[in-house]
């Protein structure tokens, strides 16, 4: 085969270090008129028996070559690839371009939290007017008026006679009541706004509370504790001790105060909580049977048990914040920190 | 209230330890808020003798005094006090020691000789006593003996707070001795015997209904005699004065049996007393000097001249026991207790008298009480006699409930056996009858079986009930469908990039009426507000974020990209209306960052409203506003109608009140829930097998043309394959404004042939001509 054998050919197309090259080497060697092809052409002229040792060499010839030319083809596109790619570098340090997405406010994702293991224990939501009669919101719940219980509570009134601004979720307990018209059972949640003439570090005028109520045959203080229990501990962790103390609410007969392990102590005792290691959580109680009875129920034949805490409380403890008043300044600075992993909760 | 751990004592056989005392304090449900020591002040006074008097050499009113210490040491004292001779006892406090007025007493140079420390009054030590200037100590304790080990010791105090409930029967030690002897199975120390009434005619009852049980004794004083010292070291310790032996009796009485009694100086008075309700605007003085104008609601004790006390309240000027007094009738009352409450809340009397008698008072104190004054006051030598007497009315009956034990353990949830309750309720000094619980006359606050629950609950501790859940029918638990779509709008919201704020419902009336766009009625009013700028219930939630935007952009520069969802209320007559409302603001600002973003745009809005419309499925439109409010860019604002029902707005607010919020300009939506919802049922549509064709149209339009005209006429005359219309492009050059739009074509039953879309186009494009706009050429 002339000046070159054909392996020597596919040395030099290894070799070959541009494209340009290689189109060269395959137009000459097994391109429409290239050496091969041209020797192919001239088989016919040779003897058979010479015809096919000539073809056989010819075509392995042949393949060698386009193997060659295929083989250096993908190391010289890949290497061209490489360099363009490298060309098109960025500086992946420089901030990404994080999606548009807001967020819920620290207060809603807690209502939510709250809902949500309520809603799993088989609680319905329900839902109470802000401004409500003075029925609702004391005489129903056994606070007639000039009783000492509502000196505990400092209410906002409106310029139409018999209305207040709720001072609690409390009134949703009879409006409940009221709509099951006697059925059974009754298990409800209600959150919602609340307010009273407060206005300092540890109070605001406007709140949020979730009320709670359960209203059935056999219920006690026991399913009252069981179930509180279940979702404190959900809430902020199963390693939270629980406690219930006695106290009062005009609402409820007996009536227990909720405590949990002090987060800031773990329960040791500090400053937070007086020394005590607990901090209250929430008031509960079984319904009193006055409430009971002006929801539509008679207490001789049913009891039920009834809850009520703070959203703010709750939120607080689960951010570690110190300051309410953090939670209603709106400051985006504050809010937009709860992208981070307070984000998921 | 302050509770005396040695004061307990007085009333129980046998004294646990002071942290079991706490214990069973909070068991009872008392919250103890602090708990102190009371006597430190007195550990550094000591006894001491008196060796030698004379004259100070620079005074004539001063003398020098030598004293004997208890290891024989002498210490020379100056002082003014007349008495103190030679054999006198007297107690001493050295240097260092601080008095019970916060005086720390130190070395002084008096008239040129050094006086360290001071001998002591009864009055500096916070006593009284009858010995004159010094106190002259004639018991027989050794010398050394400090003031602390005469009083008894240190005393545990604990500062209990008192739930209402517990407060109508516990604010007194006897029942809190009571109460803790009944958890702890240790027996009280029985009460002194009943007093002995006689039938004398001092006092009439005319409001026996308000008055059930009146007793006045007359007692006689011998003058110039001092309370004994326990009872001057128990009422000090828990913050009372001392004032004089027959008031320093009333005061042991109330804090030990709660029970409120009042001295009158007889000498002041005039015939006989009448327990009567005032008459209109009768007036009396009462003894702290006010003057009061009393009503026909008001209960008093009157004589012949008018009111002398207003009854469970609070004393006269008139016949007020004073130093000099001789001779007292003790009133032994029991009032009713819901008038008296309402009466110092009225008059704003908040007495010790008045927090007992308002909250409920143990009856059967009564009969006890002037017993327990007339021991007091013969122990310290006071008593000269006890005359005539009275009792009207009689003790009311106890309330009963029906036993149920079965019932008292359901409420629990325990298995706890009869015998266990019955218990707990006799120890807390409930009579068990054959089927009924007596409850005792004091427990006011107990009616119903809950309330026998409850204290059996706390006798035995509520860690002795054991947690569970309830095992109850199931039952679905159901959402609310309108605050699942509340709920469903903050997710939607926050989906496209705005963070939730929360304002407070309560607004400025002025700021408010800026931002009202005509239709939102009369606003609810608070009449207490705490202030001016919180005195109405919003009716928009727009200024609400506007102040949030005020409060943002007054400490950093972050772009405003906030919502909130929330809710506004109305007046209709006397009802009030409370519906749901969206704001959102968006400032409309380049946005300086790398990697670039899109500067946010009136758009953004207007596609948030589309967003929600269909993601909701309201069949809302946005359109032309009429009559735009001056707060809005009337250049580009749209109304929101959902159903015909204008329910909010779109656009820009006016740059001009932007600016008054540190914003360039700002865009904003308004969006309020229907009133009936009706969403739009949605079906899922398979997609077409066939291909679809594309056609961009590049169409110059007329200032005045809106897109929505131009979108109208393309969908009406694109023909039954017309999919979907994009805007793709706007140019605004000196032709005037270019649009380029990119229609979609596509059929369910075939491939579409160039010439069915061709005819489609032409279809469009002279459409197009009959409002003017036409083909870039």
């Amino acid at each position: 085969m002339d000046e070159l054998s054909w392996q020597e050919v596919v040395a030099a197309i290894s070799q070959a270090s541009t494209l340009a090259e290689l189109k060269d080497w395959r137009t000459r060697w097994v391109g429409k008129h290239g050496r091969i092809t041209e020797l192919m052409k001239g088989l016919s002229d040779l003897p058979p028996e010479e015809r096919r040792r000539r073809g056989q060499e010819l075509n392995q010839a042949r393949e060698a070559i386009l193997a060659a030319l295929t083989q250096r083809e993908q190391v010289l596109t890949d290497r061209a690839e490489e360099r363009a790619l490298e060309a098109e570098r960025w500086d992946l340090t420089l901030p990404g371009r994080e999606p548009d997405t807001g967020m819920l406010h620290p207060l809603t994702r807690v209502r939510r939290r709250i809902e949500d293991v309520l809603l799993r224990l088989g609680f319905s939501l329900a839902y109470g007017p802000q401004v409500e009669s003075e029925w609702y919101n004391f005489e129903a719940l056994n606070i007639p008026p000039n009783h000492p219980a509502r000196e505990m509570q400092d209410s906002f009134f409106v310029d139409i006679p018999g209305l207040v601004l709720r001072t609690h979720t409390s009134p949703v307990q009879i409006r409940a009541m009221e709509q099951h018209q006697g059925r059974l059972p009754v298990k409800i949640i209600a959150p919602g706004l609340t307010y009273r003439r407060d206005d300092d570090a540890t109070h605001v005028p406007m709140f949020q509370q979730v009320e709670g109520l359960v209203v059935d045959h056999g219920i006690s203080v026991a399913d009252l504790m069981g179930t509180l229990t279940v979702m404190v501990q959900e809430l902020l962790g199963g390693s939270v001790r629980t406690r219930f103390r006695s106290s009062y609410f005009p609402f409820t007969e007996p009536s227990l105060e909720m405590d949990v392990t002090c987060a800031v102590c773990q329960g040791q005792g500090c400053r937070v909580c007086k020394e005590t290691g607990w901090v209250e959580i929430l008031g509960s109680g079984l319904v009193h049977p006055t409430v009971l009875r002006n929801g539509g129920y008679d207490p001789d034949q049913v009891s039920g048990f009834a809850f009520g805490m703070g959203i703010e409380r709750i939120a607080m403890r689960l951010y570690g914040l110190d300051d309410l008043r953090l939670l209603y300044q709106n400051d985006l600075r504050f809010l937009r920190g709860f992208r981070h992993q307070g984000g998921l909760r | 209230m302050i509770v005396s751990y040695r004061w307990l004592s007085r009333h129980l056989e046998r004294m646990p330890d002071p942290d079991t005392v706490q214990h069973g304090l909070e068991q009872l449900g008392l919250e103890v808020a602090n708990r102190t020591t009371f006597g430190q002040e007195f550990e550094a006074v000591e006894l001491v003798e008196v060796m030698r008097r004379v004259p100070h050499p620079a005074s004539d009113h001063l003398s020098l005094v030598t004293v004997r210490r208890a290891q024989g040491e002498a210490v020379q004292v100056v002082t003014g006090a007349k008495n103190g001779h030679p054999g006198d006892r007297l107690w001493y406090a050295p240097p260092g020691t601080r008095l019970p007025d916060g005086r720390v007493l130190e070395t002084r140079m008096l008239r040129g000789i050094e006086s360290p420390g001071m001998l002591l009054s009864a009055e500096e030590l916070g006593y009284q006593a009858t010995t004159g200037d010094l106190w002259v100590w004639e018991g027989r304790e050794a010398l050394g003996t400090t003031f602390l080990d005469v009083i008894g010791g240190l005393d545990t105090l604990y500062d209990v707070e008192l739930t209402p409930n517990l407060a109508q029967y516990l604010q007194s030690m006897r029942h809190l001795a009571q109460e803790l002897g009944a958890i702890w199975d240790i027996p009280l120390v029985p009460l002194t015997a009943p007093f002995d009434y006689g039938d004398a005619p001092l006092a009439d009852v005319l409001a026996p209904d308000r008055c059930p049980l009146y007793g006045l004794v007359a007692i006689r004083l011998k003058p110039g005699a001092a309370s004994p010292l326990w009872l001057q070291t128990l009422l000090r310790a828990v913050g009372q004065r001392i004032i004089h032996p027959a008031v320093d009796a009333t005061n042991f009485v109330l804090w030990d049996l709660g029970e409120p009694l009042h001295a009158f100086d007889a000498q002041q008075l005039h015939g006989t007393l009448q327990v009567r309700l005032a008459r209109p605007y009768e007036v009396m003085t009462l003894l702290d000097g006010t003057t009061l104008e009393l009503s026909a609601r008001d209960l008093v004790i009157a004589d012949d001249e008018g009111p002398v006390a207003l009854a469970g309240i609070m004393g006269g000027a008139r016949a007020q026991v004073h130093a000099d007094t001789i001779a007292i009738w003790l009133e032994c009352a029991h009032f009713s207790s819901e008038p008296i409450f309402q009466s110092y809340k009225r008059h704003r009397l908040v007495t010790d008298a008045a927090l007992h008698f308002g909250k409920g008072t143990d009856p059967e104190a009564v009969l006890v009480a002037p017993r327990l004054v007339e021991n007091i006051l013969h122990q310290g030598g006071v008593l000269e006699s006890v005359g005539p007497s009275v009792l009207k009315g009689s003790l009311p009956t106890p309330r009963q409930i029906v036993f149920d034990a079965p019932r008292i353990s359901q409420l629990l949830g325990v298995t706890w056996t009869q015998e266990k309750i019955k218990t707990a309720l006799t120890r807390l000094g409930y009579q068990l009858t054959a089927s009924d619980v007596v409850v005792p006359r004091y427990r006011h606050d107990v009616s119903h079986i809950a309330d026998l629950a409850e204290d059996v609950a706390r006798f035995y501790g509520i860690e002795a009930i054991h947690p569970r859940l309830p095992v109850q029918r199931t039952a679905l638990a159901r959402r609310d469908e309108m605050h699942v779509l509340e709920e469903a709008v903050r997710d939607l919201v926050v989906s496209a990039g705005y963070d939730e704020v929360m304002t407070r419902t309560l607004v400025s009336p002025e700021l408010e009426a800026q931002y009202l766009t005509g239709r939102e009625g009369e606003p609810v009013r608070v009449t207490n507000p705490l202030r001016e700028e919180e005195s109405v219930l919003r009716r928009v939630l727009l200024p609400s974020l506007l102040e949030v935007v005020r409060y943002n952009r007054a400490r950093h520069d972050l772009p405003i990209r906030i919502f909130e969802v929330g809710t506004v209320f109305s007046r209709v007559e006397d009802k009030v209306v409370e519906s749901r409302e969206l704001v959102a603001l968006l400032s409309l600002e380049p946005v300086l960052a790398f990697p670039p973003r899109l500067q946010p745009s009136v758009y953004d809005l207007t596609g948030l409203a589309d967003f929600l419309l269909t993601r909701l499925g309201w069949p809302g439109v946005r359109q032309a506003w009429d009559q735009v409010p001056s707060f809005l860019h009337p250049g580009r604002v749209q109304q929101i109608v959902v159903n015909g029902e204008p329910l909010g707005y779109v656009g820009e607010l006016r740059p001009r009140l932007a600016e008054s919020y540190r914003v360039k300009r700002l865009g904003v939506l308004a969006l309020r829930w229907p009133q009936d919802i009706v969403t739009t049922p949605f079906h899922a549509a398979r997609p077409s097998r066939y291909p679809e064709v594309q056609r961009d149209l590049s169409l110059v339009i007329g200032p005045r043309t809106s897109y929505q005209e131009i979108d109208q006429v393309i969908r009406r005359h694109g023909g039954e394959h017309l999919r979907a219309v994009y805007v793709v492009d706007r140019y605004e050059g000196e032709f005037g404004i270019s649009l380029t739009v990119r229609l979609i074509f596509q059929s369910e039953v075939g491939t579409l042939t160039d010439e069915e879309v061709d005819r489609a186009v032409t279809d469009v494009v002279q459409a197009l001509q009959s409002i003017d706009v036409g083909l870039r050429q």
